[in-house]
């Protein structure tokens, strides 16, 4: 190898060292990566509006990719074909940031949501998280406000 | 679907699905000249959440139980086990003999580029797509690595199939992808551990003791094993005792490297690597393991990968972007990173762009890669989508892109040695697929080229062989660089006894084989013509005895796609070429076939020929065209004389042609209804002269109305004195 070769090559590999040392310096210091909310909430139907009074409770599915969510609202003793399906077809998606949670979309496997022939309803579910527990508002597309509500976390994943 | 079966039932099904579906679209994307490979990842995507389970989800989740996943994990861990272990055995240090430096300068540069670019777009993406669990640094080192990884295998076969293995282009290309498999698995090693310790320094003792391994198998494993190619040396063939011993060396090395906290694939690769690359030993090792590994195995593997590809995540525009930002961050990291080393080493412009763009195929390491983060949960099922689409990208353009910067005639430039330099005014192209059962074939291209009477002067014309070495499958051992070089050199041997054994012997000169290798015989024969503005194509043609198509099949295609003139030959074993007969119809076909039975008359000196007019009771006897005429004004009387023009009164001109056939040793026939041959439909009716003809058959087929196979031979000027 020649001399230019040969000082390309560890210049190169010397800058390349640097780069990942600051980036990493930088990265850990400074950047953060949203918290884990990933799993199954179970929440307490009972003033719930419209079609989601009927399953108690129902259970809110999120599945995670840093601040993007996708989810499904599912009744608690759904078939696990089911679940299986809204795993692959997540019928609600959203954003997690600034430690609030976003969801929207559609009530596709409640089955008392299913109307024959008609969409089903929308839903769009606002709220924060800690310790295991989502706090927020849950509303349908026929009510006009929201209806406060709480979830916890199942331990099983 | 409430059908219940036992979990071995379902997960047999969902492998019957995903080999058909696999082999299906695999051979689809192989007809778009795409490495099967892709096709096979595509199929896997197709089975998971991106399509199937966004169409159906609820027959997607019965077919695809939770229950049976972990089962098809298994099958696909145990699949890519030996797949690691078969690239290993492929890496041969021969492709590193020409440019070592060279080769690791530029793929040491070609993975520091998209690395470091890799890490910068970590800032971007990991408070985006990554979560809390997860360390910056080791997130930040797991999309370099993904970032920076070369398929060698998929590499590979590119490199083969544009016949370029033996290029400096080519070396260069499988001697910097081989040294970029072994530093990326070394990246993603470190990636690993420190994945799994969340710390550079805590990933210190797993370092170490890999490098311990390492340098293990290098020497003592590597010494041991040179038994094992001793041991096959004198008994000449692999037992199954050994094979065992081999596959269990193979699952030992690869929990060995698991217990050390890197991957499983890691030690399977590493055996492999070690294992002495002995010709013999080699290739039956690969041989015997291959087929099942990449026919059942792999395709799972590709499933499992597509059950965790959900291309439904990316529902905003803002997803959209980013996945293009990095499918753009690799492409460019990798092009630049090569393109630039390659320029310092002191490689030209073209070479340097085509190695950027051969070093981008990422192909299915970078699956296995990615499905690895995945597993470790340091990528996310949105990152982990983006990385998937990276892959298909990078790897489906690189061969139109190959193609693109380095043309086909640019890479035969660099390979074909230049001959001595003189311009052929008449070519012949003689597609063989059997060297020792075709010398007939190529006697009569002799004798049209430029006759086979030693005291015939020599005309300037050239017969060329054309031979092609297939390579059917994707990752076959058998098409490696390295086989097929050893595959192309047998031919060639063939090849060469062949033309030694023709006469005159002092015209073998003027026979010069072309062999490559192609999967596309007759797409390439075409190619080829083009290339080398063949005059002629004659290709051989052998009745198959259990199948009612008879001029179809690979014959077919050449007749009815090369651009340029052809003619099937149906040897009937005939070594004369005395008497000519020429069935007559006023078309186009047939003056070609006037025209190389005149091009037999003026080269061999003993010929005649019977140009033969049949008359029916409900036609009239075909008129001579205004061209025949014009022909035969043309010719000097010392062939005209040889020229018979009989009209015979007959029921069926078929069978009259059949009758005087008997006493020809070669009969020429234009490609036209009459006789029953008709380059439209090529097929059940296509051939009763062929089949029922008593003597040798040529049968013409006029592509190009301008060319004339007489010019080069009626100007010279020994005919010009024989005319008068």
């Amino acid at each position: 190898m020649n001399l230019k070769s040969l000082t390309f090559y560890v210049g190169s590999i010397g800058i390349v060292v640097a780069l990942f040392s600051f980036t990493t310096a930088y990265g850990e210091a400074n950047l953060k990566a949203s918290t884990k909310i990933e799993g199954r909430y179970r929440i307490p139907a009972q003033n719930l509006p419209g079609c989601l009074k009927d399953d108690d409770p129902v259970v809110l599915m999120i599945q995670q990719s840093g601040v993007y969510l996708s989810a499904s609202l599912l009744s608690k003793n759904e078939t696990s074909q089911t679940i299986t399906a809204a795993r692959k077809k997540p019928s609600l998606s959203g954003t997690w940031e600034e430690q609030k949670l976003e969801l929207s979309g559609l009530l596709s496997y409640l089955d008392d949501c299913q109307k024959d022939g008609e969409r089903s309803p929308t839903v769009k579910i606002e709220g924060t998280f800690s310790q295991n527990n989502l706090q927020g508002k849950i509303r349908l597309d026929s009510s006009p406000t929201g209806i406060n509500f709480t979830g916890k976390r199942d331990s099983e994943q | 679907m409430t059908m219940h079966f036992d979990v071995v039932v379902q997960v047999l099904i969902q492998v019957l699905l995903v080999i058909g579906l696999s082999r299906i679209v695999g051979l689809g994307f192989r007809r778009i000249k795409q490495p099967l490979v892709i096709g096979e990842i595509v199929a896997g995507i197709l089975l998971g959440p991106s399509l199937f389970g966004m169409v159906a989800p609820e027959t997607a989740a019965a077919v695809f139980p939770p229950e049976t996943i972990p089962f098809l994990g298994v099958l696909s861990q145990i699949g890519l086990i030996f797949f690691m272990f078969l690239i290993g055995l492929e890496l041969d240090p021969k492709y590193l003999k020409n440019g070592l430096n060279t080769a690791i300068l530029v793929s040491h540069v070609s993975i520091l580029v998209p690395f470091s670019l890799g890490t910068i777009l970590s800032l971007l993406l990991y408070p985006l797509v990554s979560s809390d669990g997860v360390s910056f640094t080791a997130f930040a080192l797991f999309l370099g690595a993904a970032m920076s990884i070369t398929a060698f295998p998929v590499l590979a076969r590119i490199i083969t199939e544009n016949n370029l293995q033996n290029s400096r282009l080519g070396a260069l290309a499988l001697a910097c992808a081989a040294v970029d498999d072994v530093t990326a698995w070394c990246l993603l090693a470190l990636a690993i551990a420190v994945t799994r310790t969340n710390s550079m320094i805590e990933a210190l003792p797993t370092i170490l003791a890999s490098v311990a391994y390492i340098t293990l198998m290098a020497t003592v494993g590597r010494k041991l094993l040179k038994h094992l190619a001793t041991y096959y040396d004198r008994v000449g063939k692999l037992s199954q005792s050994v094979l065992a011993f081999i596959y269990m060396g193979v699952v030992v090395s690869a929990v060995t490297t698991e217990l050390i906290g890197i991957h499983l694939i890691f030690g399977a690769f590493l055996l492999g690597a070690v294992m002495p690359k002995n010709p013999g030993l080699t290739r039956e090792l690969a041989q015997k393991t291959e087929d099942f590994v990449l026919t059942f195995l792999l395709p799972i593997f590709f499933a499992y990968s597509g059950l965790r590809t959900q291309i439904g995540l990316l529902n905003r525009p803002i997803l959209w972007g980013l996945c293009l930002l990095v499918v753009l961050v690799a492409i460019v990291g990798k092009y630049f990173g090569t393109y630039v080393a390659a320029r310092v080493s002191g490689i030209d412009k073209r070479d340097a762009s085509a190695l950027g763009w051969l070093m981008n195929t990422r192909g299915l390491t970078e699956l296995i890669v990615l499905n690895i983060g995945l597993s470790l949960g340091v990528i996310s099922p949105l990152l982990f989508t983006m990385l998937v689409m990276m892959a298909l990208v990078t790897t489906f353009m690189t061969s139109p892109l190959l193609e693109w910067t380095y043309p086909k005639q640019q890479i035969r430039k660099t390979i074909v040695k230049p001959m001595d330099e003189i311009e052929p005014g008449y070519r012949v192209l003689v597609p063989i697929a059997n060297p020792s059962s075709q010398r007939g074939l190529i006697q009569l291209a002799m004798a049209l080229a430029f006759g086979n009477m030693p005291s015939q002067p020599r005309r300037a014309a050239i017969v060329s062989p054309l031979s092609f070495i297939q390579l059917e499958e994707d990752y076959v051992y058998e098409s490696t660089p390295a086989e097929a070089d050893r595959r192309l050199a047998i031919r060639q041997g063939q090849l060469d006894d062949l033309v030694q054994s023709l006469e005159p012997s002092d015209l073998q000169k003027l026979v010069r084989p072309i062999i490559q290798v192609s999967n596309d015989v007759a797409r390439a024969t075409a190619q080829i013509a083009v290339r080398d503005q063949a005059d002629l194509v004659i290709v051989g043609w052998h009745r198959p005895a259990f199948s009612s198509n008879r001029l179809g099949g690979r014959v077919g295609q050449i007749l009815s796609t090369a651009p340029v003139d052809v003619a099937v030959y149906i040897d009937r074993q005939t070594s004369k070429l005395e008497r000519l007969l020429l069935p007559y119809v006023a078309n186009i076909h047939t003056d070609l076939g006037l025209e190389l039975a005149v091009r037999l008359l003026i080269n061999c000196q003993n010929t005649d020929l019977t140009i033969l007019r049949v008359a029916c009771d409900d036609q009239p006897v075909s008129e001579f065209s205004y061209e025949f005429h014009n022909l035969m004004a043309r010719l000097p009387n010392s062939v005209r004389d040889r020229i018979a023009t009989p009209i015979i009164q007959a029921d069926s001109p078929i069978l009259a042609v059949v009758d005087a056939s008997k006493m020809a040793d070669l009969t020429i026939a234009g490609a036209s209804r009459e006789w029953g041959l008709d380059r439209q439909t090529l097929g059940r009716y296509a051939d009763e002269l062929a089949v029922r003809c008593r003597s040798s058959l040529v049968i013409t087929r006029r592509y190009s109305h301008v060319a004339s196979h007489l010019t080069s031979i009626l100007t010279s000027t020994s005919l010009e004195s024989g005319r008068n």
